[in-house]
């Protein structure tokens, strides 16, 4: 081709770095932190950094909502938004958050546990990078919806091997920015062992009895519609379990594998104790391997032609059918299960812990989630751009008194 | 002393931004256009990861 070699190079050039200045804008707003608008329970709002310092202007930074009751009594830990991309998992916690009252006791919600996940998508996965909930005024909530491993751009590269700590065990090279792999964490550590490690303050400094970690997964994986527990709440889930047939609702109960390390019911629960830890997950169709079209809808309806197909074979753990699994579902389950727990934690350790306004699955399936989320209004602050990757963290808020 | 991540990632990010001057450097001595074509698929990622984005 006869073109002159250096025109052509400069105009590659400016190609490039027009492409890189579309693609930079496209995954900025993703750093902006979520607008939550906590409810008249919640009496104390945190960041992960006030337990634990070194955190501060880094995306692992997070919200920590305290809902303290008037009497004292049973202290449980929600935690959500371990991966972004399991939107039935933390929207349990926006619920929570924002409608939640406790009377006795206290609630403590952590409903975007890894903010870095939330930040970027999952290569090769076409999530959306936002996806909105409708309100019954005709708004809507918009959220991001992440990955489910933490910003390469804040901790990279990933090895070849992730040996976990300080359990040796060797996992896949990209489960080192996995914060369900990290628990119980170190200072020292790795970015994602940082939050871990954050974490654990958190439930050593609020004395927590129990632990709840909602997360999702696709229909086709034996382990859906359950809980997980460490042998220290294997009573507990089981009571549960046996509470959500009330209900009819199954909920499976496994028993954490003592060889399956770095997660955070089997670590927490090794590391702290008295403590129960349980891990819940729900079906999630954009998760799945054989869906079709993926897209922000998918995230919320859960519909898809191909699993309805899939369920007639016999290839799933979750009944399927032309509803699919959608939100209002998922969060409804996960919803029904914490009410059930903390009943179960009410009977096995004699601490009273009374809440209200939690809605269950059949609220949930009969007014949709947006009908749980509170309106944005002028006295809710959004928190904005709080912390940011690499070295644009020299721009990050440093001081706590800038935050809202 | 900052934790051995950040230590890491910041050798890591020497060594992308030789990476790119190595590429631009023969792009821009190229003169196969198709060659400073396909050049656009490591600037883009490599820039991005040089400046923290994704």
């Amino acid at each position: 081709m006869s073109v002159n070699h250096k025109s052509s190079a400069i105009l590659i050039l400016a190609v490039c770095l027009i492409l890189t200045i579309i693609l930079c804008l496209s995954y900025i707003p993703m750093w902006k932190y979520d607008l939550i608008v906590p409810g008249p329970g919640v009496t104390r709002v945190a960041w992960l950094s006030d337990y634990v310092p070194e955190l501060k202007g880094s995306l692992a930074d997070t919200r920590v909502f305290i809902l303290e009751g008037q009497e004292p009594g049973a202290n449980i830990l929600v935690l959500s938004g371990h991966h972004a991309d399991e939107p039935g998992g933390w929207m349990s916690g926006m619920v929570l958050v924002e409608k939640a009252q406790v009377k006795t006791g206290k609630l403590v919600v952590i409903p975007q546990a890894n903010n870095s996940g939330f930040t970027h998508n999952y290569p090769q996965e076409a999530h959306a990078q936002f996806i909105s909930i409708p309100r019954p005024d005709g708004t809507s909530r918009r959220y991001r919806h992440g990955s489910r491993t933490g910003n390469s751009a804040e901790h990279w590269p990933d090895p070849e091997v992730f040996i976990q700590y300080p359990s040796g065990q060797k996992l896949s090279g990209d489960e080192v920015r996995n914060l369900n792999r990290a628990y119980p964490g170190r200072l020292n550590g790795t970015f994602t062992e940082r939050i871990a490690y954050g974490i654990q303050m958190v439930v050593r400094n609020e004395q927590i009895d129990l632990q709840m970690d909602m997360h999702e997964a696709q229909p086709e994986y034996p382990f859906v519609n359950a809980v997980s527990a460490h042998p220290a709440a294997e009573e507990l889930a089981s009571l549960a379990s046996l509470g959500m047939q009330t209900h009819d609702l199954d909920l499976g109960v496994e028993l954490s594998p003592a060889t399956f390390r770095g997660l955070s019911n089997r670590e927490m629960g090794d590391a702290v104790s008295g403590l129960m830890a349980v891990t819940m997950e729900t079906a999630n169709t954009e998760q799945g391997k054989i869906r079709g079209i993926t897209d922000d809808l998918l995230a919320v309806q859960g519909q898809d032609a191909f699993y309805v197909a899939a369920a007639k074979l016999g290839n799933l753990f979750v009944p399927y059918d032309e509803g699919g699994w959608p939100l209002k579902r998922r969060v409804g389950r996960h919803l029904t299960a914490f009410k059930e727990l903390a009943l179960a934690l009410q009977d096995l350790s004699g601490k009273p812990f009374d809440i209200a306004n939690v809605p269950d699955y059949y609220e949930l399936v009969a007014n949709d989630v947006g009908y749980y989320l509170n309106p944005i209004n002028e006295k809710v602050s959004d928190p904005g751009y709080q912390s940011y990757p690499g070295i644009w963290r020299l721009f990050s808020k440093t001081s706590s008194q800038d935050r809202s | 002393m900052p934790p051995t991540y950040l230590i890491v990632m910041a050798l890591y990010t020497v060594l992308t931004a030789y990476i790119l001057y190595l590429v631009i450097s023969n792009m821009l001595r190229s003169r196969d256009v198709w060659e400073q074509i396909m050049a656009v698929f490591v600037i883009v990622p490599l820039f991005m990861r040089l400046i923290f984005i994704k």
